[in-house]
């Protein structure tokens, strides 16, 4: 009965691709949460990878450093260059900061929506397909790990936390191209620019800047920062600089694209930023309404 | 003690696949080409036609279903896609020649239809919007090259291997 075994195997692939799609629906409904096998299985995989990125990690620091040995020089004399400057910016900072301190206490406003607590995090996988820019650190909910948190390195903005698990969480990078990758920005000049961070250009490796006040004057290198408006986001963290400014389809708003300043493929260690200052629940919103 | 040595190796490789994006030096493989590691696949299909076709199966569709949830955290596509691209390639292979050569061949172009598929997946699913030129030109390249350079090395060693544990069986 061959002509039975063909139906068969037909009808298991259309049930197949059914299941496939439904799997796919379901999974790309906005879900704050992982469901607990899902959760479950990514901790414990997760644990593993920890365990075995360390070793991998120490065999690319060498072959890194050998590259880096390569341009010891050149770096050498650009940073003492920088470092002369360094000790005075150094000193102004202080300054600032403590008369800062001190003119909030006058104030009696000591909250701000600046501050924030770090959360230390270590990177121990990444995507390997690529498409969905994806890494997971080794810090979750366990460790006050939340979803829409941002994460940051020393460079600048890298992302926020996508989902939070108990001991792992994993992190979508501002270079996924998704919409929904929303931030409210503003770009540092006489005036703070206000806009939002949408999306990504994949061919100019740029961030999409919409700006919300189309008169305003933007010029190259200007520098964009997060301003901290919505969402749980702090203010004040530091995106990149503005590469180029084009008009819209319509000529009624504008687009700047913003070069990010941190490294989207050599993530080592990332911070996880809470703000302190407390974002009202949306439960007590609609008391007060 | 035997029946371990596969899912081991398996679960090395996909441990290995994440890492190695990971890792590798930056300036090489990130400047403009996206390298893609398929090496669990390639060993995948390997099992399928060399040791044991359900098994080989079952592990594609085991390792598709964790890849899903580890990495990409959209269900259903690679369990979907690696199950049937194995079950593919173990009917090509029954019609061709078992021979090295052969199986090395088709399992690079199963790499080759496996990203196309997960291309057109994502492009309806929204997560990119490059065009197919491009897509092949900065994509799909190196992802083969890459993926050949880890079947001429590897693929002798694992069909040995593999026929080893057959015969005890």
């Amino acid at each position: 009965m061959p002509q039975f075994f063909l139906n068969k195997r037909l009808i298991i692939l259309l049930v197949c691709i059914i299941v496939l799609v439904a799997l796919i629906g379901f999974s790309l409904q906005d879900r704050n949460k992982l469901s607990w096998p899902e959760q479950f299985l990514k901790d414990s995989v997760g644990w593993v990878q920890s365990i075995f990125h360390q070793p991998s990690q120490a065999i690319a620091g060498i072959i890194d450093n050998i590259n880096r040995i390569q341009d010891t020089y050149e770096e050498n004399k650009l940073l003492k260059e920088k470092l002369d400057s360094f000790g005075q910016l150094e000193a102004k900072v202080q300054e600032l900061e403590k008369e800062n301190l001190e003119l909030r206490e006058v104030l009696e406003k000591t909250e701000s929506l600046s501050q924030f607590n770090k959360i230390q995090a270590t990177v121990i996988g990444r995507n390997p397909d690529q498409w969905h820019e994806i890494i997971t650190v080794n810090r979750g909910t366990r460790h006050g790990v939340k979803v829409d948190m941002a994460v940051v390195t020393s460079k600048g903005l890298i992302g926020k936390v996508k989902h939070a698990n108990t001991f792992t969480s994993t992190i979508q990078l501002l270079s996924s191209p998704n919409r929904i990758n929303r931030i409210s920005a503003y770009i540092q000049g006489e005036t703070k620019i206000m806009g939002l961070i949408e999306g990504y250009d994949e061919e100019k490796e740029a961030l999409l800047f919409k700006i919300n006040t189309p008169d305003a004057k933007i010029e190259k290198d200007q520098k964009v920062l997060t301003s901290g408006l919505g969402g749980i986001f702090p203010s004040e963290l530091y995106i990149g600089e503005v590469m180029d400014v084009v008009p819209d389809d319509y000529g009624l708003t504008k687009t700047a694209y913003v070069k990010p300043a941190a490294d989207f493929y050599e993530i080592d260690h990332v911070i996880i930023v809470e703000r302190t200052m407390i974002v009202p629940d949306d439960d007590e919103e609609e008391e007060e309404s | 003690m035997r029946r371990f040595v596969l899912p081991l190796i398996l679960s090395f490789v996909f441990l290995l696949e994440s890492s190695f994006v990971d890792l590798v030096p930056a300036e090489i493989f990130h400047k403009e080409n996206v390298y893609v590691p398929r090496f669990l696949f390639i060993l995948v299909t390997f099992i399928t036609v060399y040791y044991n076709k359900a098994m080989g199966l079952l592990y594609g569709a085991i390792f598709g279903m964790v890849y899903d949830i580890v990495y990409t955290e959209v269900l259903g596509v690679y369990l979907f896609l690696y199950t049937i691209m194995a079950y593919l390639i173990s009917w090509a292979s029954r019609i061709l020649q078992t021979n090295i050569f052969v199986i090395s061949l088709l399992s690079l172009v199963g790499v080759f239809a496996l990203e196309f598929c997960v291309y057109l997946v994502n492009l309806v699913i929204g997560t990119t919007a490059i065009s197919v030129e491009r897509f092949l030109q900065i994509r799909m390249l190196p992802t083969i090259l890459l993926n050949s350079i880890f079947i001429l090395l590897f693929a002798y060693p694992f069909k040995k291997l593999l026929g080893k544990l057959h015969s005890e069986k």
